[in-house]
């Protein structure tokens, strides 16, 4: 119930920011562009249109959690008990505002027959679920550029477009660095991962096919838990 | 951060708290108790650190050292903290929200807004409020930390930016909450609202909070000075952040009447001058 109130809150105070707009926009108008050519890859599309989506969820969670001024955010946590329920139910409504994207990227091309074969329910079900997988993964990873962490929203905006560039270029990064240290690579939000699985779907076994959603949901609760601890110990904590 | 419940009969209890930011010590050795149906008053110039034991209170930060110690069985604590955003609703939709996270129940929300509303003489309408003044605004934050009937309200220069009616009509209203029941700790520059709560009186000097009598309250900024000006609302804005003890009013023919104390004259004229200011008047007041 808590929950919903603050979705509920958070949702309101979103929309009449207006916040949604650019990222939404660009988002929309990309993927009717993109499918403008006909006919396409059913799979190969959807790898594309996982990436897109990462991308514009971290746009939109990097607006939403930062929505709040510190004095209004210090009275939602007043009345939500803790900072730590005022996060979670950012963090949650971040996904749920990409939820409608993910559907429109699946379901646009597909209706509109931008394919050169119609999808079956099983790689629906599938691209559904890793579209949803990357939006969450964009909201765990992106939380952790908010003002709480980081005060200056031009050195956050750059930290996290540098993220975004090293996620998708993990397996570059990988050949370029000596086997000794390649294990780092593992930190990297595991973005490539999917794009490769969908692009190849055909070739890879059942069990590669779903190796990435549960990687990508393992990374994305382990980041947003961790970001709650931490959060959750500092409070509000910054000179004013 | 050191939450323990207190066993003793006080709300909330500070036990040789200090607060430090990065090598910076704000705040030290800070022991206070917080009884139900105290009032207190914390006064100190800009910069003491009154917000960051008021956030400290809270709950909203977390202490460097020492305890914060809540009573055994639980409180309810409300906050308004020095300025309220203007966010794009009414209030009775904003407090609405508020009340459903709290967890208060439809029905008595809706009876407690009218209340409220009622309380402050703040009309329950269309307006939201990106349009309300600040003493509109400051109503609001101090209704939405009164919404869920608080034993502890910390209110963060609650007179900040309100001209002397708005001021005095805040006094009672916060005399109405307090015969509720509540307790209020407020940091205030101004010793009105000392002086009119039968309040106690702390002083933040060099992060020490001392108790002094409310003669010495009084005294603190007994000369004033009253500038008659024009001063775009972006700058004014700038100023009021900046001097929260200042109070603006609107005047004939565009022109704001400014009262500062005297402890904030040299910054405050210096400011005005920078920013290229024509005065119209400059007059100093005793009382």
């Amino acid at each position: 119930m808590l929950l919903i109130s603050l979705l509920s809150y958070l949702h309101t105070c979103f929309i009449r920011s207006y916040r949604f707009g650019p990222p939404s926009f660009i988002f929309l108008a990309g993927i009717v562009f993109i499918y403008s050519v006909v006919p396409n890859p059913v799979m190969e599309s959807y790898s594309f249109s996982v990436s897109f989506l990462f991308i514009i969820s971290t746009m939109l969670s990097y607006a939403i959690i930062d929505n709040e001024t510190m004095n209004q955010e210090a009275i939602s946590i007043m009345h939500a008990g803790n900072i730590r329920t005022l996060y979670i139910a950012k963090l949650l409504y971040s996904w749920l505002f990409t939820v409608p994207f993910a559907i429109f990227a699946l379901l646009y091309p597909a209706l509109t027959y931008k394919f050169d074969r119609a999808p079956s329910i099983t790689e629906l079900l599938m691209s559904l679920l890793y579209h949803l997988s990357a939006s969450w993964l964009a909201v765990a990873i992106t939380c952790w550029f908010c003002t709480k962490f980081i005060r200056s929203r031009l050195t956050s905006f750059l930290l996290l477009t540098l993220v975004v560039v090293v996620a998708f270029s993990a397996q570059s990064i990988n050949n370029l660095l000596p086997s000794a240290i390649q294990y780092v690579t593992i930190l990297f939000p595991p973005v490539n991962a999917m794009m490769d699985v969908l692009y190849n779907y055909e070739n890879h076994a059942l069990g590669m096919k779903w190796m990435p959603i549960g990687v990508t949901m393992l990374y994305s609760f382990a980041s947003s838990a961790l970001f709650l601890i931490i959060l959750n110990r500092k409070k509000q904590d910054s000179p004013t | 951060m050191m939450v323990v419940k207190d066993l003793s009969n006080a709300l909330l209890t500070l036990k040789h708290v200090t607060k430090g930011f990065n090598d910076r010590t704000v705040l030290s050795d800070i022991s206070l108790q917080i009884k139900r149906g105290d009032s207190i008053i914390i006064m100190g110039s800009n910069g003491s650190g009154k917000s960051t034991l008021l956030r400290l209170i809270s709950g909203l930060i977390p202490v460097t050292a020492g305890e914060r110690l809540i009573d055994s069985t639980g409180i309810v604590l409300g906050y308004a903290p020095d300025r309220m955003p203007k966010l794009k609703m009414t209030s009775t939709e904003y407090l609405t929200h508020m009340g459903r996270i709290a967890h208060i129940s439809k029905q008595q929300l809706q009876a407690r807004i009218d209340e409220l509303h009622s309380l402050f003489q703040l009309e329950q309408s269309t307006i939201k409020m990106t349009q309300f003044s600040k003493g509109m605004l400051q109503k609001v934050n101090i209704m939405q930390a009164t919404l869920n009937r608080p034993d502890l309200v910390v209110l963060d220069e609650p007179f900040s930016g309100l001209d002397k009616p708005s001021a005095e009509h805040l006094v009672s209203s916060l005399q109405a909450i307090q015969e509720e029941g509540a307790s209020i700790v407020a940091a205030v520059h101004d010793p009105l609202l000392a002086s009119q709560l039968d309040s106690t009186i702390y002083f933040i000097r060099q992060g020490k909070l001392s108790e002094e009598p409310m003669t010495d309250a009084a005294s603190f900024n007994e000369i004033s000075f009253e500038i008659v000006c024009y001063v775009e609302e972006e700058l004014q804005e700038q100023l009021a952040s900046q001097f929260p003890e200042a109070v603006f009013q609107s005047s004939d023919e565009n022109r704001i009447i400014i009262t500062i104390q005297k402890k904030d004259y040299n910054d405050f004229m210096t400011e005005l001058l920078k920013n290229g200011i024509e005065l119209f008047s400059l007059q100093r007041k005793v009382g």
